[in-house]
């Protein structure tokens, strides 16, 4: 009996789903994508926690960028995002967790304090350049002396697909000045050159409008 | 260092008796049964600005786990790196699905709950936007949260003596020090959220998770 394929429900623009994408992306998973905004009330009655992404496999419902690319990457072990190897893998857990903890959720509040007009615009943008450079300065700090073509290897791991959302969203929403990380600048480039990636740019997407940024 | 060789074999856990993080690899060394040498980091000394701690961790966060020549600062990967290598008790059931909810909750307490009450976004937020502004957000963020993983746990219908069972499993290892912080420190009211309430009479049952508790540990000040 064939397994009907998962479904993705997904913002254009959210790095947290761009991450999803990627990594369904590698692991050559065919899904269905349906995209939700932020105002979206029938969303609830897919994932009543009402968190994007979400991944629905069946009559299971996963949210949680971390939480979906873990469980696929169990369920679709082909390209493999963590390596066997224990010191590995933690770097590879701690500049996912960077990212999705300490840059992205300040990202998050941020813009929606905009929208929302609790911050000004120049606020709201400091926030966001302050965290990223925080984190992105950590991690180039953490991958110092790194000379395989992506972070951990010469392989895409966990780490590079949390890492290329958020620089993507630092170099076209944010401005962040990516000369300051020349590692991070340097996988972004390769990063970008890969099909798995490409395709999942938030540009790309269904829902992108016609003039994304 | 020569620090390092005198305490060789043993894991070093820098840790700052308060912060939620700290509490979590605490309860997971515990629940282990892994001995580890404990130094303290006080954030309020701004010791993790100390270079010798920014060496270790750039993000100058605490937890910082020291095994070897191996640094982990991170909670979250410093979990799962002693699941990997200190397999017994798992904190991780084979089951996918039951799997995945317990990444799922652990997730929204470290992305979702605790980034909004980490002490220098609440020092930001109170000097960019508003002096106060900090304190209305972590209410939000917390009660947000909280209800999340409420909810989430009711839906799945998995809890048992625990969120996702019987045994003590990752979610309980990031939920428990949540609901501490949310109970001493947020003042948020657990009558809404009744299963997290009684979840947090069970960790307070257990000796693991008691053994971690803030005012347990050897920074924190005493009581008088």
């Amino acid at each position: 009996m064939a397994a009907s394929k998962p479904i993705l429900y997904s913002a254009w623009i959210s790095s947290c789903s761009f991450r999803v994408r990627i990594a369904l992306n590698l692991k050559g998973v065919d899904y269905g994508y349906r995209a939700v905004t932020r105002t979206d009330l029938d969303y609830e009655k897919i994932n009543p926690i009402k968190y994007v992404p979400a991944l629905v496999d069946g009559d299971f419902v996963v949210s949680d960028s971390l939480a979906i690319i873990l469980y696929l990457e169990d369920k679709y072990p082909q390209h493999p995002l963590l390596p066997q190897d224990l010191k590995k893998k933690a770097i590879n857990l701690q500049i996912a967790n960077i990212v999705c903890s300490s840059i992205q959720p300040l990202q998050c509040y941020a813009v929606i304090g905009l929208v929302d007009g609790k911050l000004g615009s120049d606020e709201s943008l400091q926030i966001v350049r302050n965290y990223t450079d925080k984190g992105f300065k950590a991690i180039e700090k953490l991958l110092e002396g790194c000379d395989s073509k992506y972070a951990t290897g010469d392989e895409v791991q966990l780490a590079d697909v949390f890492l290329a959302p958020q620089i993507h969203a630092g170099v076209t929403r944010f401005q962040i000045d990516m000369s300051n990380y020349p590692l991070l600048e340097r996988f972004y480039k390769a990063y970008m050159e890969i099909p798995a990636f490409q395709v999942a740019a938030p540009e790309k997407q269904p829902d992108a409008p016609a003039s994304p940024y | 260092m020569a620090e390092a060789e005198a305490t060789a074999g043993r894991l070093r856990l820098y840790s700052y008796w308060r912060s939620t993080c700290s509490h979590r690899a605490r309860i997971a060394l515990n629940l282990k049964g892994v001995d580890y040498e404990y130094k303290a980091v006080n954030l309020v000394k701004g010791e993790q600005s100390d270079p010798e701690f920014v060496k270790l961790n750039p993000m100058k966060f605490v937890p910082a786990l020291v095994d070897g020549d191996s640094v982990i600062g991170d909670s979250y990967a410093i979990a799962l790196y002693l699941e990997d290598k200190y397999p017994e008790p798992p904190l991780l059931p084979h089951d996918l699905q039951k799997k995945a909810l317990n990444h799922q909750i652990a997730g929204i307490v470290a992305s979702g709950i605790q980034p909004f009450h980490n002490r220098t976004v609440l020092r930001l937020i109170d000097q960019k936007v508003g002096a106060g502004e900090s304190v209305l957000w972590t209410q939000q963020q917390t009660e947000r949260g909280l209800t999340a993983i409420e909810n989430l746990i009711q839906l799945k219908g998995r809890a048992g003596k625990y969120a996702t069972g019987d045994e003590v499993q990752l979610a309980d290892v990031f939920l428990a020090p949540q609901i501490c912080g949310a109970i001493g420190v947020n003042q948020i009211d657990m009558s809404n959220y009744p299963t997290l309430a009684r979840l947090h009479s069970e960790y307070m049952a257990h000796p693991a998770f008691v053994a971690a508790l803030p005012g347990r540990q050897p920074d924190a000040p005493s009581s008088s």
